[in-house]
């Protein structure tokens, strides 16, 4: 198995996650519920 | 600070979003491990958790890696929280599996701490999401989701 092994990769990696999060592909489903409930939670 | 936990990668944040990486070192071998906690509103956050595959660079949240040391990694969940909190005091973590066992997780994860750092957090359960029901975190709960806060006395 591979790991993340430098620090250059590592930040490349975290920042492809942070893009999928900001194009709303990285747990969807999820955010779509955070969403529901925020909605919620600001009435 | 937990002592039994795994070291993260950075704490690298991303315009209001911050992510961070582990690796599970258990009967299986590596498995890296993503958290994250995506801002969704206001103070309002959701954290997101699952296995890291660094061939095709993509998240599986419903993986079951079961690579024996369930509890270091719920331990380091909890500490990603606690440091997560000391960056944002004010922030409201939502927290919900992708299925029954991922919520189990959860669960498990709050329960573990709950009784410990009632005095320090909030722990609330959703039980309904529309419309939105909640009750502070109990025994025996059944609940489809979480809300961690800090509480301010």
């Amino acid at each position: 198995m591979k790991t993340i092994e430098n620090k250059s990769e590592q930040i490349k990696t975290q920042a492809k996650v942070a893009e999928l999060q900001s194009k709303g592909q990285l747990f969807a489903e999820k955010v779509a519920k955070a969403h529901l409930v925020a909605s919620q939670l600001k009435k | 600070m937990l002592k039994n936990t795994y070291s993260f990668y950075g704490k690298e944040s991303f315009n209001k979003d911050y992510v961070l990486f582990f690796d599970s070192l258990g009967k299986n071998g590596i498995v890296t491990k993503v958290i994250s906690f995506q801002y969704i509103d206001y103070n309002f956050y959701n954290l997101g958790f699952g296995d890291y595959n660094l061939e095709t660079q993509t998240i599986d949240d419903k993986a079951k890696s079961d690579n024996g040391d369930m509890k270091k990694v719920l331990a380091t969940v909890w500490q990603s929280l606690e440091d997560f909190f000391a960056i944002q005091p004010n922030a409201i973590v939502f927290i919900t599996g992708s299925d029954d066992v991922r919520n189990r997780f959860y669960y498990r994860l709050i329960l573990n701490y709950a009784e410990n750092f009632a005095n320090i957090y909030k722990f609330e359960g959703v039980t309904n999401f529309e419309p939105l029901e909640f009750e502070i975190v109990r025994q025996e709960g059944k609940y489809q989701g979480f809300l961690i806060s800090k509480l301010y006395l």
